[in-house]
């Protein structure tokens, strides 16, 4: 059963309801409308994002469906990324972005989780300054508020 | 101050030149994306990301506080810095070290007072020193995101976890090791645990110790009205310790009755009259921890919600301890059936005690509901296998190991449970140790016979008798597999690509043991092999096999940069 999809400039994506429902959000949307032909718009993901999502509900279609737990582990790791989703993560970091930002207003979950270790693995082993040069990030602090932080986290350097 | 204007002015045009920056900034602006970003980073890089700007200190430096060790009190500059973001701290896992294994000072921090040959007291007392701050700092300031809490003790009574104020816990576990001093059974009670920790879903305990529901010689208070309200603030300032603010409504279940709280304060700070709290309780695991069955039964008054119940019997302190004195009785069951209504997963290990069939039966016809069934060490057979098909048709778990009986008992069980994997289409877990499937050959025509309707298994643990070629053909039918434990028969797993490559769909597995023939060395290629094709492998545990393997093991799984696998391997 297919569902339409549109992206923001307009273009319209024909996919499985299977795979689209791997976003939560159109998944309740699907269910709040009912059997409806209509296509769902999607007016934050651009055509070019929109593929790539898709690309990858279609690879994960049969992915069992991950409950939020409560009692989650905080104590993930990144390096524990598929290769093909490695491979799928290989997209300058504009686009790294906005796969984050699509996964995160689809409420895609495991999208959103690959997106992030990405970044985290991008994050490993850089300095606040080398960070701030990959991000494109303002540093708002003094070099005494700076310093202040450094010494207030000493204890976890070496944890 | 004209230091910075010019770093801002330096940094403006940077920022504004490049419009496709943009979406970096957009997605590095949303907290939650940070947040997401955060839980994947070790403490060393958090640190670093603390210190990039002040809307990311903001959502990094919380994370620094996920895990608190013990020996993290000692590290210098923690204990208040942990104080000064208790508000943001979302999760306490405190571990009390056992002496033998000090921290060891690192070249580079300077731990002095920690320093082995110059410790003056003894370690017992260092650890209890510790403990005191995790007190101090939880009652310094109100933890709103404060959500899960794990404590375990040693050598104490589990009470004193209950001093720590974290009212907006959602999720407690509680564990002891050692023997208690002061008592030798200690006794934990449902009324207190609830005073303290009264937005609580899931409790864990594990440990010698009981638990009962209220000391013995109380009334029960009846509840005033159906919305019984929970335990607030008064409650706690009873043991002496005061929650300043009200928690956030969204960790509170529908119970809360702010209202009431008032007129309530004149039955609550009495400490030997409880009011009975009912509790949004949904989850209760003991793993040792005594409880008789009149006491489990009186929990019905605390625990209304309650929809999962463990209770698993553990060998502790390197001995077999018998904990519990259980006898069954149709009455039993059904006293429990109307205490707990909502009962959706059952699951029960003891080790002396075995549940005879009968029993089983009584239970599966009692609870059509279960989605869970779990009886380890019991009289599982056939009977009890046919009364879960008929009774229990929404299953998807299902733990039947070590099923006790003799051999007709255990092939008359393993034929009905065949037929129930080839007809149960919804099953996702299946752990069967000392169960072992008979695959038989494929036929001319090339199809296996035994093809189970279980296409959705993700989990599974029993064992097979067969060629290696037609148990991973089998296996090869659950594509969302995801944890796997061969446990019979022995594996050499020498020809990889005609073994695993037949279960070329079942990329998902995440955990896998399996036992390697005895005297068989593991093979480079072998490992190579399935670190390249289980992509999502987290923990590879390898029984039999040489134990200096170990080393080498872990070596191909560093070269071929995988090292999120943990590597287990124990000879037999």
């Amino acid at each position: 059963m297919p569902v339409i999809l549109v992206s923001s400039d307009s273009q319209e994506f024909k996919v499985d309801k299977e795979v689209a429902e791997r976003s939560i959000l159109i998944k309740n949307m699907l269910e709040d409308v009912g059997e409806s032909d209509s296509p769902i718009p999607l007016p934050n993901v651009t055509a070019t994002v929109l593929t790539k999502v898709i690309e990858y509900c279609e690879h994960h279609r049969n992915d069992p469906v991950q409950v939020p737990d409560e009692t989650d582990d905080p104590r993930k790791r990144s390096n524990d990324i598929e290769e093909w989703d490695m491979k799928f993560m290989q997209v300058d970091q504009e686009m790294l972005f906005e796969i984050i930002l699509a996964a995160n207003y689809l409420d895609i979950k495991p999208l959103l989780d690959v997106g992030c270790k990405t970044v985290a693995n991008i994050i490993k082993g850089k300095t606040p300054e080398e960070i701030r040069k990959a991000f494109n990030i303002v540093n708002d602090f003094t070099p005494e508020e700076e310093a202040q932080i450094k010494k207030e986290n000493e204890w976890a350097e070496d944890r | 101050m004209a230091l910075r204007l010019k770093l801002k002015q330096f940094n403006k045009p940077h920022q504004s030149a490049s419009s496709t920056s943009s979406q970096t900034t957009l997605a590095l602006d949303i907290p939650e994306i940070l947040m997401t970003i955060a839980l994947f980073l070790n403490h060393h890089s958090l640190t670093n990301c603390a210190r990039v700007c002040k809307d990311w200190k903001a959502v990094f430096q919380s994370q620094l506080y996920r895990v608190i060790l013990a020996a993290d009190f000692y590290r210098p500059g923690f204990a208040r810095s942990f104080q000064n973001n208790i508000s943001v701290v979302t999760s306490i896992e405190w571990i009390q070290e056992s002496p033998t294994r000090l921290p060891v000072a690192s070249k580079k921090s300077v731990w002095h007072p920690f320093h082995r040959k110059k410790a003056s007291k003894p370690l017992a007392s260092i650890s209890h020193e510790s403990f005191e701050q995790l007190q101090q700092s939880l009652s310094a300031g109100p933890t709103p995101s404060l959500k899960s809490l794990s404590v375990r003790v040693q050598n104490q009574h589990p009470n004193c976890i209950l001093s720590l104020a974290a009212a907006t816990a959602i999720s407690l576990q509680i564990s002891t090791t050692g023997r208690c001093p002061l008592s030798s059974s200690p006794r934990l009670y449902m009324g207190d645990i609830l005073q303290s920790y009264p937005s609580l879903v899931h409790l864990t305990l594990k440990g010698v110790f009981t638990l009962s529901s209220r000391p013995l010689g109380e009334q029960a208070v009846p509840t005033p009205g159906p919305t019984a309200f929970l335990a607030t603030a008064a409650a706690t300032t009873a043991i002496g310790l005061s929650i300043p603010s009200p928690f956030s409504s969204s960790s509170v279940g529908p119970h809360t009755s702010s209202s009431s709280s008032t007129a309530h304060n004149a039955v609550v700070g009495v400490r030997s009259r409880v009011a009975d709290h009912s509790s949004s309780i949904e989850s209760l695991s003991l793993y040792q921890t005594d409880i008789s069955q009149d006491e489990l039964l009186e929990l019905r008054v605390f625990l209304p919600e309650l929809k999962s119940l463990l209770i698993e019997e553990l060998p502790a302190h390197n001995e077999m301890i018998r904990t519990y004195y259980w006898t069954w009785s149709p009455t039993f069951i059904r006293s429990l059936r109307t205490a707990f209504p909502h009962m959706q997963s059952l699951r029960l290990g003891f080790m002396f005690e075995i549940i005879e069939e009968n029993t089983i039966v009584e239970i599966l016809q009692s609870f059509p509901l279960l989605t869970t069934v779990g009886f380890r060490n019991a009289k599982f057979g056939q009977r009890a296998m046919e009364a879960l098909q008929q009774h229990c048709k929404l299953v998807v778990c299902l733990d039947i190991s070590f099923a006790y009986g003799d051999d007709q008992f255990k092939a008359a069980l393993n034929a009905e449970l065949l037929h129930f994997l080839r007809t149960s289409t919804h099953l996702r877990e299946l752990v069967a140790e000392g169960v072992i499937f008979h695959l038989e050959e494929p036929t001319g025509t090339g199809v296996i016979r035994t093809s189970w309707a279980c296409t959705k298994l993700e989990k599974l643990v029993c064992g097979f008798q067969g060629t290696e070629s037609t148990i991973f053909q089998h296996l090869s039918q659950f594509p969302m597999l995801s944890h796997l434990m061969i446990v019979h028969p022995s594996l050499i797993i020498s020809s990889i690509d005609t073994t695993f490559a037949l279960m070329e769909q079942s990329n998902k597995i995440e955990y896998l043991w399996f036992k390697q023939q005895r005297g068989q060395l593991l093979k480079k290629e072998m490992i190579e092999w399935l670190l390249k094709h289980l992509p999502k492998l987290k923990k590879l545990h390898v029984a039999g096999g040489a134990i200096e393997q170990k080393k080498a093991a872990k070596k191909w799984r560093r070269e071929a940069q995988r090292l999120g696998v943990v590597v287990e391997i124990d000879s037999c």
